[in-house]
């Protein structure tokens, strides 16, 4: 027995002597079984339903109609949780059976073993009430019967012996049966009294019958107790109540509208017990506190409610916290900001910090430590949902400013115990407001750094005119939003509010001013998003009557590029020193005869942003290469997304180019005064540009540059091409040696010209030749040590295809006005169609499906008189004809076999390519709207993939 | 997603993107988990013959308890069929909104 039981029989016992307690007490037996039997019946009718549920359960848990992230929460939680949780109830039931069964099997050893058994205390008292007042008569007889024995005795005794009647049997028939006759006396009573109250021995047969019956139900009453019922079915149901509050809220309700109170004063009586609350608790809270926020419009009289709330959320951390959550820290920061509350606010702040382990490494009996500190941006940017950017500006801008601290590392060493070695200290970061003259501002500590600024009001500080102007250039609300609020520091306010108030070069100029030293990475960004946007908006696409896409151009959007590329990039630097200056040598990126070449650090901004951002379009577009064929609308929206970034890049890259050429043909002067001109390039402007598409649909952008240094040159007037995006090095020794050969093909065509190569410039950190060809100049790469794909996940068989097949790879190209070196470049289309021919083989091309199959079994017939001209030699000695037809048909449609195109070597492939090339006599349907041409080359570059 | 969001109801379109679902099948199916959960209760009926049985301390005891058993039963089949089969309709309800939505991730990403 438990300690419960101990304590349930102490207690019992106490009262089991009073017989009031246990008046009406009964049990029956057939009754009991019937009353039991109806369970029985009912546990195996649930049980038998369950069973059924268990099927369909196991339906939805195993079925294949809905898969996915959602989809295995929701199977799991059907095949495991809710499946143990009714595997629970019906064990719960089970014991319950078995219970029932104990107390009649007990009843039956412990009082009657008559399956027909009926005792009731009354009864029995009744009983022996009946017989105590028979043995009261019996015993009064009995004595006056020994009494007139005795007067009898004693007066005739003399004449003879008088024998003494035995009433001793019946005597103890009755005190056997109802108990000993009380009115014998206070001993009697008392021994009967002690014995009654005995469990051992009670007196009298019916006593004993009464005692067994309460004795029975004491134990009966530990039994069930025992059982853990209450606990168990609270177990079962919390399980299930987390839903049922939710869509029955009404179940806890009033319980906790009790505790609202408590949050009014403020303290903190309620939140020590959160921990204990359960997920019940915590999401009625949660609602009952949302309703204050929301319908709250007295901040004075609410302000309790959402401190305490605040309380409760950074209680439960920041972990837990639904959108719901977020929506309600949002209205409190809301409310703390707009009434300068810097006690609510730091409050609200205090979960949006972080602190990061992210490298441990073992010395000298401790641990060395490096953290990442910041500003946790994930959750701030969930709050920020819920802020409306423009009639809760302050709010937004503030809470956006405070998200964009830059994150931090620190390191710190530990002894073993864990305690911070002398000379170090332990990671920090605090966030917290306070006022200055009435202003909000906010401060950021950490180890390494103290940041203070002032909240803002982004909205306001661009103004309608800036607002107007940013929808000018083909900004959306929530283009300029993002623009508006990527601030940090006071420089990053400036320039945003600088950018989108300026239109023309001279203003532009003056935002040029600005320190770019002074950006965060934020100002970056904010920058980044401008200049593709406003380069943009220099152009539509359009399809011609033809059917063709040409570029249609925005004359006010190319008069915007030309004013913002003349002021913030071709303008002088900003206010700094030289020696400061020396400090930007960005945009050349290498010393020309000792001398750094300079260039301007909003130029660096923009082409590093660009390229970090054609990067990162790059993952995406791995992702949509796999997309079902028929989703073009998605494949579209990547490409236009990606051709924006491929193409402001490309439009970066010519302005760096044309720079440098300029700055070349200076620095041929002799003179030193003529030299020292050289190094402002920042007089540079250009005059004009005009863009218009090439045969891939690829944006081609056309500039005039001049030079007010430039004294020795007849003309000012240059004329670049696009230089193609690069800008990593090469990766393999085949496609750097296609490079050279293309250069070397391209200096020899310039050359066969007539004309001389007469210098070189830096491109892509490395040196070019420079071709003067009238006046025109073309700067292409001679070296090639640092060109290479922009994607470098194409295998590398198919990488070598691209150069041969495709525009985009190396190639020269005569044009009216002059030659164009294409340096292995692969746009997002030319990549795509890669990797859909890598996938799905050539026959991708093919626009009648019986065509693929007819090819698919010309290749089966395939016999080894067939392979005399191509895949044939010593390269394919090892091979034969079986595996050669695999790899053929691998070729032709993707399809695997035993024998893996990747043990091919690159010369292999080629060949492979080539004898589909020449041997496929079959008159096959190519797309013939793109996919024309002689050889699969051209076919591919004028193929349409998407 | 994890299953405890599942759980507080936290569907979000996010997770939810790139999910197949055959909505006339799974409904079927999903019919027939409520279909099998609606029928299952203990019914009143079973305390009928309570009065005859219930003639100890013990006996009413155990009757409370078995009262509490039949309420915790009874809530399974509304835990069933609308708090698990909700959520679960939610959680597919988003699965056919998350394509719309999933299309803006690139214009964010850029």
């Amino acid at each position: 027995m438990g300690v419960l039981g101990n304590l349930i029989v102490n207690n019992i016992v106490d009262y089991t002597i009073h017989s009031f307690i246990n008046a009406g007490k009964f049990f029956n037996v057939p009754a009991t079984r019937k009353y039991f039997g109806d369970w029985s019946d009912s546990f195996t009718d649930f049980e038998n339903y369950a069973n059924e549920h268990f099927v369909a359960m196991d339906a939805v848990a195993t079925t294949d109609t809905w898969m996915g992230v959602d989809a295995d929460a929701a199977k799991t939680m059907l095949s495991d949780t809710e499946t143990t949780l009714l595997n629970d109830i019906l064990k719960l039931h089970d014991d319950i059976d078995s219970l029932h069964a104990t107390i009649l099997e007990n009843f039956k050893l412990t009082v009657d073993s008559d399956p027909e058994a009926y005792i009731s205390y009354d009864d029995l008292t009744k009983i022996e009430n009946d017989f105590k007042e028979k043995s009261e008569a019996y015993n009064a007889q009995v004595k006056t019967v020994e009494d007139m024995i005795l007067d009898l005795q004693e007066k005739y005794s003399k004449y003879g012996d008088i024998r003494t009647q035995d009433f001793s049997a019946g005597k103890t028939a009755f005190a056997n049966f109802c108990g000993p006759d009380e009115s014998l006396g206070s001993l009697a009573v008392e021994i009967a009294f002690s014995k009654f109250c005995s469990d051992d021995e009670p007196e009298g047969y019916l006593a004993y019958c009464r005692q067994k019956l309460i004795k029975f139900d004491n134990e009966t009453q530990i039994l069930i107790e025992e059982a853990n019922i209450d606990s168990r079915v609270d177990d079962l149901n919390k399980r299930m109540a987390s839903f049922i509050v939710e869509k029955h809220p009404e179940y806890l309700q009033l319980t906790y509208l009790n505790n609202v109170g408590k949050f009014v004063s403020g303290d903190s009586i309620l939140l020590n017990d959160t921990y204990s609350w359960s997920l019940i608790d915590a999401k009625q809270v949660r609602e009952i506190y949302s309703k204050v926020i929301k319908d709250s419009s007295n901040y004075t009289v609410n302000r309790a409610f959402f401190y305490g709330y605040m309380t409760y959320l950074n209680n439960i951390g920041s972990g837990n916290w639904s959108d719901e959550d977020c929506e309600s820290i949002s209205m409190i920061m809301h409310l703390a900001i707009k009434n300068k509350d810097t006690e609510l606010l730091n409050h609200a702040l205090t979960e949006f910090t972080y602190t990061k382990e992210i490298d441990r490494s073992e010395a000298g009996g401790g641990d060395n430590v490096t953290y990442e500190i910041g500003v946790n941006k994930e959750l701030m940017s969930k709050v920020l949902e819920h802020v409306d950017w423009k009639t809760q500006g302050r709010t937004y801008s503030t809470l956006s400013r405070i998200a964009n601290m830059p994150s931090e590392t620190f390191k710190t060493a530990y002894y073993d115990n864990g305690e911070v070695r002398k000379g170090y200290e332990k990671p920090y970061i605090r966030l917290g407001s306070s006022l200055v003259d009435e202003k909000l501002k906010i401060t950021i500590t950490t180890n390494n750094n103290s940041y203070d600024f002032m909240s803002v009001n982004m909205y306001k500080k661009i103004g309608e005119e800036g607002y107007q102007n940013l929808k000018a250039i083909g900004m959306t609300d929530e283009d300029i939003c993002e623009f508006a609020n990527s601030v940090f520091t006071d420089e990053d306010i400036q320039l945003v509010q600088g950018l989108s108030q300026a239109t023309t070069e001279e203003e532009y100029y003056k935002v040029a001013q600005i320190n770019p030293e002074k950006l965060s990475d934020s100002g970056n960004v904010a920058f980044s998003i401008y200049g593709l946007q406003v380069f943009d908006n220099c152009y539509d696409y359009e399809i011609d009557s033809d059917g063709n896409q040409i570029v249609k151009e925005n004359k006010d959007g190319i008069n915007k590029l030309l004013a913002f590329s003349n002021g913030m990039f071709l303008g002088n630097d900003c206010t700094l020193s030289a020696e400061e200056r020396n400090n930007y040598e960005v945009g050349a990126q290498c010393k020309i005869e000792g001398e750094w070449v300079y260039c301007n650090n909003y130029f660096k901004m923009a082409y590093s942003m660009t390229n970090y951002s054609l990067e990162n379009s790059q993952t995406l577009f791995e992702k949509y290469v796999d997309l079902d064929k028929e989703d073009l609308e998605q494949k579209n929206k990547f490409f236009t997304a990606q051709k924006q970034n491929y193409d402001y890049m490309t439009y970066l890259e010519g302005i760096r180019a044309g720079v440098q050429i300029k700055y070349k043909n200076l620095v041929e002067q002799t003179t030193a005064s003529e030299r020292r001109k050289t190094v402002n390039v920042y007089d540079t402007q250009l005059d004009s540009i005009s863009l218009y598409t090439v045969t891939n649909g690829r944006i081609h952008i056309d500039f005039e540059i001049n030079n007010t240094n430039l004294t020795n040159k007849e003309s000012d007037s240059y004329k670049y091409y696009a230089i193609q995006y690069c800008g990593e090095e090469i990766d393999n020794e085949y496609r750097k040696e296609e490079y050279d050969k293309a250069v070397k093909e391209y200096n020899n065509s310039i050359t066969s010209l007539g004309l001389d190569i007469v210098g070189c410039v830096p491109v892509f950190g490395e040196l070019q030749n420079i071709v003067d060809v009238g006046n025109t100049i073309i700067g292409i790469g001679s070296d090639g040590e640092n060109i290479v794909s922009s994607h470098k996940e194409v295998e590398e068989k198919y990488e070598r295809l691209m150069c041969e097949w495709n525009q985009d790879g190396i190639s020269v190209e005569g044009l009216p006005g002059g030659n164009e070196l294409k340096i292995g470049c692969y746009d997002p289309e030319t990549i795509y169609k890669w990797n859909i021919v890598q996938r799905d083989g050539l026959s991708v091309m093919c626009v009648d499906s019986d065509d693929v199959k007819e090819v698919t079994l010309y290749i089966n017939r395939l016999s080894e008189d067939d392979f005399k001209n191509f895949m044939s030699g010593k390269e394919w000695n090892r091979y034969s004809v079986e595996e050669k037809k695999e790899i053929l048909t691998c070729i032709w449609t993707g399809e695997t076999g035993k024998v893996s195109i990747d043990d091919l070597s690159n010369v292999q492939f080629d060949d492979a390519v080539k004898f589909l090339q020449n041997n496929l006599s079959i008159d096959i349907k190519y797309d013939n709207t793109a996919a024309v041409g002689k050889t699969f080359s051209e076919k591919l570059s004028n193929w349409e993939a998407y | 997603m994890a299953e405890a969001d599942v759980y507080l109801g936290l569907v979000n379109s996010d997770s939810s993107q790139g999910e197949y679902y055959n909505p006339e099948e799974f409904n079927l199916l999903l019919d027939d988990l409520n279909e099998t959960a609606s029928i299952m209760t203990i019914e009143d009926a079973v305390f009928i013959s309570k009065a005859a049985a219930e003639g100890t301390n013990a006996m009413e005891l155990l009757n409370q308890k078995l009262d509490q058993v039949q309420q915790m039963t009874n809530r399974y089949k509304t835990f069933m069929t609308v708090d698990v089969s909700g959520l679960i309709t939610d959680c597919t309800t988003n699965v056919q909104t998350a394509d719309s939505i999933s299309g803006d991730a690139i214009d964010v990403a850029n």
